[in-house]
């Protein structure tokens, strides 16, 4: 899907993305995912403290189609998951860069918090 | 579909129409999904119905105000058609009437060749304005071409008039260039967006 008109916005212009949001293009950086795939993906890698609904996973995912950031996949049957046919989402070079953004703001705000101690130190 | 399945098919019914087409579907495989996966009991329906009622109403809001957009848009592009075919009828018969009563002045004081040539452009441009303006009103195909054909007829007949023949008044010498002018600003610019728009 093309991004919208009004002249291309730099990755940076999205930034602070949604912890939903980002967890969601996290997920589509390894390959091709479905719906269900992707919520599970997000419940796991954020060891259970982000449970996406479907209504704010397929909102997201509406939004990040419309931005161009998330590209539709064909639809096909997941052999794990029974016959149904399901849509596949797959993040975009310009998603990628998006969520590359918002991963060196994390980090640089994780510098921070280790140089003000409020991680990285044992405590007593 | 199982009873927990219709149930949440009710609750699907709080985001709005188009969103529902194009991810209800898919939302009902997840749901059924999660509950292959074991997820139920009371805490589930809970974070479903949270999930639905933050989710929905930003979609809804979003869904109203394309909608308006895309309201307000057909409206308008209406208004622009049904202007420019009002003013393109006025204008239209204000100038054929105008150059008979010209011919006539004309007449009256002795018919010569060049204002014979001035009366008889003048009704034909005016004619020609007029019918653009019916086949505008009535949303002909040969509208925008007889309304190109219309204005650039007047603009030439106008011009030559003020500057070979400045027989007709100035009020209509003006009309009669100023018109086709918005009329061709509007054909190359207004028109395609208006149709856009009435589509």
């Amino acid at each position: 899907m093309p991004r919208p008109a009004g002249g291309p916005r730099s990755p940076e212009s999205y930034l602070p993305l949604t912890p939903a949001t980002f967890q969601i293009l996290m997920a589509l950086v390894d390959g091709e995912r479905h719906g269900y795939a992707i919520m599970t993906e997000v419940t796991e890698r954020s060891e259970h403290t982000l449970r996406l609904g479907a209504g704010t996973l397929y909102g997201s995912l509406k939004r990040l189609l419309e931005e161009g950031l998330v590209d539709e996949g064909a639809e096909r049957t997941d052999p794990e998951m029974g016959d149904e046919r399901r849509r596949y989402y797959r993040i975009t070079k310009f998603g990628l860069s998006v969520a590359k953004a918002e991963a060196r703001r994390l980090e640089a705000v994780v510098r921070v918090a280790r140089q003000k101690k409020l991680i990285g130190v044992r405590p007593a | 579909m199982s009873a927990a399945e219709r149930v949440f098919a009710v609750l699907l019914r709080a985001y709005p129409a188009d969103f529902r087409m194009a991810y209800g579907r898919e939302m009902m495989l997840v749901f059924r999904d999660q509950r292959r996966s074991g997820l139920r009991g009371l805490r589930f329906w809970v974070e479903c119905s949270w999930d639905v009622a933050r989710s929905a109403p930003p979609l809804r809001v979003q869904s109203w105000r394309s909608q308006w957009q895309r309201d307000s848009q057909f409206t308008e592009g209406i208004a622009m058609r049904v202007t420019m075919a009002i003013l393109s009828i006025l204008i239209g018969t204000f100038e054929t009437v105008n150059a008979l009563a010209e011919g006539r002045a004309a007449a009256a004081a002795g018919f010569d060749g060049a204002a014979l040539f001035a009366v008889a452009v003048g009704v034909v441009a005016g004619v020609l304005l007029l019918a653009a303006g019916v086949a505008q009103a009535v949303r002909s195909a040969r509208a925008p071409a007889l309304a190109l054909g219309a204005a650039i007829t007047c603009l030439t007949v106008f011009v030559l008039i003020g500057v070979l023949l400045p027989r007709m008044s100035i009020f209509s010498t003006i009309l009669g260039i100023g018109f086709p002018i918005i009329l061709l600003l509007f054909l190359r610019f207004g028109r395609g967006q208006a149709a856009r728009m009435v589509a």
